[in-house]
């Protein structure tokens, strides 16, 4: 048998670049396969990206306060899982919560603080259960006109779990699909290992490495918390809002998700650094495929300290350099 | 260049003939943008469709399909039977499939249209066979693969009764109409010279392990199976050229070669082309699989102005220093682009004419909701669908693609030879 060779890709979407990484025995066959993979992950971002005029989502922001908009089915799919989502993480995870985001003023760079009845005004406006899905027609209506929906906290994960899905598809040693590298998945292993090492860096020195998770067939998403703190009137607040309260959620400086789906591991990535600890340790009892890396400040001060919840994340994450496993 | 934004209206008011002969024929072009009749639904029943070839292309045109209510995808049919698993998962349907067009013209009996999706090598005989059995035709691009087909293809679907569109997909996007309107004011002035490109970094293989499946999966690879980068992408940036300006090339040159992609294929994976047009014009274009450096796009270079037309999603127009204001550039968006600011032609910005100081202003308004934009191969089904419903004038007919094709044929010819090819006007009829 020859020695494994491996090719590496990258193309850019959803404002960031997906690589892929593919091992096996063909380099030509390597590659075909990998572009066949980066294909769909555009393919994918045409359809979702909020910001392509021509994207099933604009489609649906523009029209679906008006009335039913037919979409394709990956769409709809991922928007029943999406929804899926918001009723398991009791509403921390919510595709419709861009529009408080807009109300804090995050998206123009100029936090504010929005007055109460503002903020409820914008509340009627937030909530999945507000969006109606209909298997029969395949269409996707807004109870009230003015709600949107950003697809941004599952996108990136979306993309990675078709790409990897069409490389399964082919017979290859394994891959490593990241996008952004904030959603990463391993299929199978690298040529004589176990898994794939991941290091997972220090939430405030982006050049410190605290820990390695392994993944084999395993994804891992990483969210920031409180990351692009901001401090108004004496306050700290925090980027990432909460859905079921329309404020800035407070405390983690960034959770990690790790499960089989990627698209799951982006979702609950950001559901996690806004539920916090306690809630968090909560969903992986309920969920045992699920596992968390948090990482926080005590009372916002001294150094960051990690918690690794969940029997998956126990096992995968380790503190040690990777070239030591 | 100098800035718009800056000048004093009193400046610009005192060239008044001139600038008034600009204004009222830029108001004629902008007075009445939106197609009215491109927002009205298409009357009558869904179309029943066969779609014939469902690998790359023909996924991307059911993704659309499957939207569409004027489109009932009733049969699939495909040489290669493992593509129709992923057909059928976009599609969302169950329509019949096949592996033998004939077959499924035979069998499916309330047909009304076909679309010919396939490599070029079939587009001729399926497409003379679709109309034969008395259906409408959409056929990719390129009409045929030899020019005694084109010809043959042209003949057939000008003696039919049926709609053959071809498709050469800008003719049906509204930027690009919305741009043909600007320059049929002379907005351009003399049109010297079009540089266009098609650039990837991509080897456009696909997984392909059995030996005996490499030609039929990889067909877009080999010399006997593909006009390679000039019939696949160049053929719909030359065919720009051939609506826009009603000219058709007199000779043609280039090089090409596999510089970097040397996987066992045949067919080129950069080229670079010389076309001469009749009164001055030129063609200046290249593909490659080497580099993504500025995509795709088309520059139109005129002695006034010149219009970029980027991705098949955005126009910008670049005024030469001397050209006269038109006025209502004051109100426009503008882009920069790399060191050069241009004028936003958006076919969405609504536009409202006032009366000031005497003179007739055009001002430009942008829309304030925000956008939803069709895909160009929407657009072209859309075309379709209203040609067969509403008798609409075909969006690109088989003698127009005739042109194209003959172009992107003698092109590839050209570059195989490394010579100089002058194209003979019989070349151009059916």
């Amino acid at each position: 048998m020859a020695d494994p060779v491996a090719v590496k890709l990258a193309r850019p979407a959803m404002a960031t670049f997906f690589e892929l990484l593919l091992w096996g025995e063909d380099r030509d066959y390597l590659r075909s396969v990998g572009e066949e993979a980066l294909d769909e992950i555009e393919w994918l971002e045409q359809q979702l990206s909020l910001f392509i005029p021509t994207s099933e989502v604009a489609a649906v922001n523009v029209r679906a306060g008006q009335g039913p908009v037919r979409v394709g089915v990956e769409l709809f799919q991922l928007l029943r899982h999406a929804a899926d989502l918001t009723v398991r993480t009791g509403g921390a995870f919510d595709v419709t919560a861009g529009l408080l985001s807009e109300c804090w003023g995050f998206h123009v760079g100029q936090v504010r603080i929005p007055v109460d009845a503002e903020l409820q005004g914008v509340l009627d406006l937030v909530g999945m259960a507000k969006v109606l899905l209909s298997d029969d027609e395949r269409t996707v209506r807004f109870e009230r006109d003015g709600m949107f929906i950003d697809l941004g906290g599952i996108g990136k994960g979306s993309a990675v779990e078709r790409a990897a899905g069409t490389i399964r598809e082919y017979d290859i040693g394994g891959a490593l699909v990241h996008g952004g590298t904030s959603t990463i998945y391993g299929v199978g292993t690298p040529p004589d290992r176990d898994a794939w090492p991941i290091g997972i860096l220090h939430p405030l020195e982006p050049d410190r490495r605290l820990g390695c998770v392994r993944l084999c067939d395993q994804a891992l998403s990483t969210s920031k918390g409180s990351g692009r703190s901001v401090r108004i009137d004496g306050e700290q607040y925090g980027h990432l809002i909460d859905p079921r309260t329309g404020r800035p959620a407070n405390g983690l400086l960034s959770a990690a998700a790790i499960c089989p789906s990627p698209t799951e591991a982006d979702a609950l990535s950001t559901a996690f650094a806004i539920l916090g600890i306690e809630e968090t340790e909560d969903y992986c009892d309920r969920h045992p495929g699920v596992g968390a890396i948090v990482m926080f400040r005590p009372d916002n001060d001294g150094p960051v300290r990690t918690k690794v919840i969940g029997a998956v994340a126990e096992e995968a994450y380790s503190e040690l350099e990777p070239a030591h496993l | 260049m100098s800035d718009l934004s800056k000048i004093d209206r009193r400046d610009f008011f005192k060239e008044a003939s001139a600038a008034a002969v600009a204004f009222s024929a830029m108001a004629a072009a902008l007075a009445d943008e939106k197609d009215k009749k491109g927002e009205e639904p298409i009357p009558g029943p869904p179309v029943k469709l066969g779609i014939v070839g469902v690998g790359a292309q023909g996924k991307r045109l059911l993704s659309e399909l499957t939207k569409m209510p004027s489109a009932d995808v009733v049969a699939l049919c495909d040489s290669y039977p493992k593509r129709f698993r992923k057909a059928l998962r976009i599609l969302d349907a169950e329509p019949n499939t096949y592996e033998d067009c004939g077959e499924m013209l035979k069998e499916e009996k309330d047909l009304e249209a076909v679309i010919v999706a396939t490599p070029p090598r079939c587009h001729a005989a399926m497409g003379m066979d679709a109309l034969k059995a008395g259906k409408h035709v959409f056929c990719e691009s390129l009409l045929a693969f030899t020019i005694d087909e084109c010809k043959q293809a042209a003949r057939a679907a000008k003696g039919a009764k049926t709609v053959f569109q071809v498709g050469h997909q800008r003719r049906s996007n509204p930027l690009y109409k919305h741009v043909l309107k600007f320059i049929k004011t002379g907005v351009l002035g003399e049109l010297k010279m079009v540089r266009a490109q098609w650039h990837t970094n991509q080897s456009l293989r696909r997984p392909c392990r059995d030996k005996k499946m490499e030609k039929q999966i990889n067909w877009r690879l080999y010399k006997d199976t593909s006009r390679g980068l000039m019939g696949e992408y160049g053929s719909h940036q030359m065919d720009l050229v051939h609506w826009y300006m009603k000219i058709k090339p007199e000779s043609v040159t280039g090089f090409g070669g596999i510089d970097r992609w040397k996987d066992g294929r045949t067919a080129d994976d950069n080229v670079e082309v010389l076309v001469r047009y009749p009164e001055g014009v030129k063609m200046v274009y290249t593909a490659m699989l080497s580099s993504s450096f500025e995509g795709c796009f088309e520059l139109l270079i005129g002695t006034h102005a010149s219009v970029l037309l980027v991705g098949e999603r955005k126009g910008l127009l670049f005024k030469e220093p001397d050209a006269v204001d038109m006025g209502w550039e004051l109100y426009a968006r503008k882009e920069e682009w790399g060191e050069e600011e241009g004028i936003l032609l958006d076919a969405n910005a609504t536009k409202y004419q006032e009366v000031k100081d005497g003179k007739l202003i055009v001002k430009v308004k942008e829309e304030d909701r925000p956008k939803e934009e069709k895909t160009p191969w929407r657009c072209e089904l859309e075309d379709f669908f209203r040609s067969i419903r509403q008798k609409k004038p075909v969006a690109c007919t088989a003698d127009a693609a005739l042109v194209t094709a003959v172009a992107s044929i003698v092109a590839d010819e050209a570059i195989a030879g490394q010579s100089v090819v002058k194209f003979n006007a019989d070349q151009f009829k059916a």
